[in-house]
């Protein structure tokens, strides 16, 4: 216990990273999503859902990080940590992966079930929308004088 | 073992390793819990990819559809980022003997605690309102038919005296009945559109003997009077556009496992930061109460952890 006393600014330090990083994947929210298949327009900047999706779970794996080394102590903890740890990170990463294969890849995705059926005529129906947009404004703004 | 520990007096042997244990208990319970909400996480990820249209493009329900509030949830992160930050101080302080400061740091650790699950029902009741519900959803268009005609129905269920407090109550309710039973008939021989669903319910809506009744009990007609005063588009992206939303129902299962799960454990948290609270303010704290606090903290933080991940999952990432 002696060693708290050299913790204290460690732990200020944590704290104020792990708000910058919170703000960081908040603000990874609100940037720019670039459509699927259309360029932005020049000088504009816009990520796709993927991209930010790793630069938001990177955040997440760096805060966690920190807590654990941290906040958990484990940075100072002795070697049973990797111990105890091991099996229990291999199992969880092992679960997803074993079940991507029959859930996450389909296979027979062109027997389309019901619910496919409705999610891709939204699909549709908003590339349509998107097309008379312009057509839409138009005429509110005649309706409107 | 060698002769001479028999002989000298030599320090007694320490078996084990050289960690109390109670951490070490707190840390196995620590591996059951990650594989735990792993399980939950990873499954997660596996059914939102595997929820696509039949091209085979990503369908999984927006932010927008599903009423997700992501300032709350940035806000519950800080809450609980501070939480773990207030947790390690207080173990510090106690270590140290600094009982006060460390016990005034519990009660703050406890009101986050507390304030976390205030902003986390906040959320549910926003679901509740919309019926955003495991199973509840419609998820296509026959479904959202069935539902606003089955809604109708439970309208025609209620008291007399719900209608009308003179006497007329019965036959009113008799009325609505016999519209409820001419709907199920139409739906039966599929001769209901959306759309003719859509003007059938605003027609009953207009009744002025059960109108009101209606107008509260039947979800499409909220919809669509929030989506004609908001002006938008049946086909954009906004949380009133259309009655049904595909795959709803496995991102509100998804999304009320996790978050449950998780405000279960800050519910137990509570329990746990009970007891220091409880015995700083009655008997004072002492330095055997630092092992407890240190315990208590790994659990908190973990807690923390799962948050972390849970919030970019669930509000933020779009895949």
């Amino acid at each position: 216990m002696a060693d708290h006393k050299s913790h204290d600014k460690i732990y200020w330090l944590v704290f104020f990273a792990l708000l910058v990083f919170t703000a960081l994947s908040f603000g990874a929210d609100v940037l720019p999503i670039k459509e699927a298949g259309s360029e932005p327009e020049p000088g504009q900047m816009a990520f796709s859902t993927p991209v930010i999706a790793v630069i938001v779970l990177a955040i997440a794996v760096a805060k966690a990080t920190c807590v654990m080394l941290y906040f958990m102590h484990l940075k100072w903890e002795r070697g049973w940590k990797y111990v105890l740890l091991a099996p229990t990170t291999i199992l969880a990463i092992g679960f997803p992966i074993a079940l991507m294969p029959d859930i996450g890849f389909h296979y027979y995705h062109q027997v389309p079930t019901e619910t496919m059926i409705e999610a891709s005529a939204d699909h549709a129906d908003h590339a349509d929308h998107a097309d008379h947009a312009d057509h839409a404004d138009h005429s509110d703004h005649a309706d409107g004088d | 073992m060698s002769h001479s520990s028999h002989t000298d007096a030599a320090p007694p042997l320490k078996m084990g390793l050289k960690l109390p244990n109670s951490k070490l208990c707190m840390w196995l319970f620590l591996g059951t819990e990650i594989m735990f909400f792993t399980a939950l996480i990873g499954t997660y990820i596996v059914l939102r990819l595997s929820s696509i249209d039949v091209e085979g493009n990503r369908a999984w329900p927006t932010n927008e559809v599903t009423h997700i509030v992501t300032w709350a949830g940035a806000l519950n992160t800080f809450v609980l980022i501070f939480s773990s930050f207030l947790v390690v101080k207080s173990h510090e302080q106690v270590a140290r003997g600094e009982f006060r400061k460390g016990l005034l740091n519990l009660l703050s650790v406890f009101v986050c605690a507390l304030l976390f699950l205030g902003i986390k029902g906040y959320e549910y009741s926003g679901k509740i309102n919309h019926d955003i519900l495991p199973g509840r959803i419609p998820e296509t268009r026959q479904q959202a038919i069935k539902k606003a005609i089955d809604e109708i129905g439970a309208v025609a269920t209620l008291d007399a005296v719900e209608f009308s407090t003179d006497g007329r109550g019965s036959d009113i309710k008799t009325a609505l009945k016999a519209e409820h039973e001419k709907l199920e008939t139409l739906l039966r021989q599929e001769k209901l559109t959306i759309e003719e669903t859509e003007r059938r319910v605003l027609d009953l809506a207009e009744d002025e003997r059960f109108g009101e009744q209606i107008k509260s009990g039947v979800q499409m007609y909220f919809v669509y009077t929030v989506r004609e005063q908001e002006k938008v588009d049946t086909n954009s992206d906004h949380p009133h556009s259309q009655y049904h939303i595909p795959y709803g129902n496995l991102f509100a299962s998804c999304y009320f496992t996790m978050t449950g799960f998780h405000a279960i454990h800050v519910i137990v948290g509570l329990i746990i930061f009970f007891f220091p609270i409880k015995k700083g303010l009655l008997k004072g704290l002492d330095e055997a109460d630092a092992q407890y606090i240190e315990n208590a903290g790994l659990y908190w933080h973990f807690v923390d952890l799962v948050w972390i991940f849970l919030f970019p999952l669930i509000y933020i990432v779009q895949f």
